[in-house]
């Protein structure tokens, strides 16, 4: 359990982390550099979240759904979903994928997005960003003044045709992404693709109950 | 003796387990495409005793629920937050000692001498170590934690994936290096005089309590977001520690 302790301490702020990058790009600026992107959603998310907490946490599926109009426009789900499965993927049929893609958002929408709740006024300062041949990665800090703790969250953007999208986090060394994908992987492996799907659907199920 | 019972564990482990190897699978972990911000990308750690490791998993998931949390529970009901966050600067400032020497045994000297200031001042003018005057007053922030099994961790890979009773995740690797860890803090040395002994297990258990108070609902979510949950705290273990060794 002592691991749980500290390590897990960035996963559980993960909901306002990936809450928090979905962009606000009202004004379809021509190629907004990853950092602005990045910077742009944090702003958008904060006001949604802010709203949220004056509303003494009413309107909570509003909000939730507020947010995910935002996070479809800057979460590349097709590329991550593509990325979880790794090799698998190619073995899958153009349907397959899609409905694998709308499972896999879901599913961080039902772990990350859904827990609005978790919201304390998380600050967020940008530590820079690299950019190298059409991928990006911005680096920020979330801190929350209430609990005294510092999480490292970086963004990995892609360049889809000038506009750069998320297709994974990392919290404290941590890639989202790649997690799924170890999870997935050891399921491919034991069972079969169908299993997979099933177990994800089951767990939406159950989320969807609580 | 606890450590000669983790290891009689182990090599049990090794007999017994070994042919639920993941290791297996040499494309395991390759990413689509390679870029520039993937560098780092992180292989899955083998697990050659899942067996094993999930029946422990299973054991500590029940233990935390169980015991754990209600524990933690009642105690920050008793203790207030700042009180709590002051017990856990008290045994922070303890593992310095730690810190410091892996600093200096990675060549770290900046960070070693924050550290050696940073415990220097604490211990002084924050009462032995409740208070963190060297952050809020001198800006000494706390630099990346070192340990021993980041030490190894410059030379050799994490070897396989250990969950173990009550510690939870570790590796071949960070088991050694905690061991050797344990010799530099000073409940080693009061372990080694019996009647004390119960004071540092007292010791250990309070820290591990006021640690859990003060993160209940993070297991919970973490657990919530996964499909397999012993595989993401598995790999989650292992990215969070290679990106330790690597910084």
């Amino acid at each position: 359990m002592h691991f749980l302790g500290q390590k897990l301490l960035g996963f559980t702020l993960c909901l306002l982390l990936l809450a928090v990058f979905c962009s606000h790009s009202r004004g379809a600026i021509v190629a907004a550099s990853p950092t602005e992107k990045v910077r742009k959603a944090i702003e958008g998310i904060t006001t949604i979240l802010d709203e949220y907490v004056k509303n003494h946490q009413k309107n909570r599926e509003e909000t939730v759904s507020k947010i995910m109009v935002i996070a479809d426009q800057d979460f590349d789900w097709a590329e991550m979903a593509k990325r979880s499965l790794s090799r698998f993927w190619k073995q899958r049929t153009p349907d397959e994928q899609k409905n694998f893609t709308s499972l896999f958002r879901d599913l961080i929408k039902n772990a990350y997005i859904g827990k609005v709740e978790g919201y304390a006024g998380e600050k967020v300062v940008f530590e820079g960003e690299k950019v190298e041949d059409g991928y990006s990665l911005v680096k920020t800090k979330i801190i929350t003044p209430s609990k005294g703790t510092e999480i490292s969250v970086y963004y990995r953007l892609q360049d889809n045709g000038g506009n750069w999208m998320v297709y994974d986090v990392v919290i404290e060394g941590v890639s989202l992404v790649n997690n799924y994908r170890d999870q997935f992987n050891s399921i491919l492996q034991g069972s079969s693709y169908d299993e997979l799907v099933k177990r994800i659907q089951d767990k939406l199920a159950q989320d969807n109950k609580k | 003796m606890k450590k000669i019972i983790i290891i009689l564990v182990l090599l049990v482990g090794v007999l017994f387990f070994n042919h639920n190897s993941l290791a297996s699978d040499p494309a395991q972990g390759t990413s689509i495409s390679v870029n520039a911000s993937e560098k780092t990308e992180v292989s899955p750690i083998p697990d050659p005793l899942q067996g094993m490791n999930r029946a422990f998993y299973k054991f500590n998931d029940k233990l935390y629920f169980w015991v754990l949390k209600p524990v933690a529970q009642g105690y920050g009901k008793v203790l207030p937050r700042p009180a709590r966050l002051s017990v856990q600067n008290f045994f922070t400032n303890i593992y310095a000692p730690v810190r410091l020497v892996n600093c200096g045994l990675q060549c770290e000297f900046k960070d070693a001498s924050i550290e050696l200031s940073r415990f220097g001042v604490n211990t002084t003018i924050g009462l032995v170590g409740l208070f963190d005057p060297a952050k809020n007053w001198l800006h000494l922030n706390p630099p990346d934690e070192e340990d021993f099994g980041q030490t190894l961790g410059c030379y050799y890979g994490p070897g396989f994936y250990l969950n173990l009773p009550l510690a939870g995740s570790t590796s071949l690797r960070d088991l050694i290096g905690s061991l050797v860890d344990s010799c530099i803090v000073p409940s080693f040395y009061v372990l080694t005089h019996y009647p004390a002994a119960y004071y540092a297990a007292g010791a250990e258990l309070l820290m591990e309590i006021n640690r859990t108070s003060l993160r209940i609902g993070e297991y919970e979510e973490f657990k919530r977001a996964a499909i397999d949950p012993y595989v993401a705290i598995r790999d989650a273990y292992n990215q969070h520690r290679e990106d330790l060794i690597r910084k």
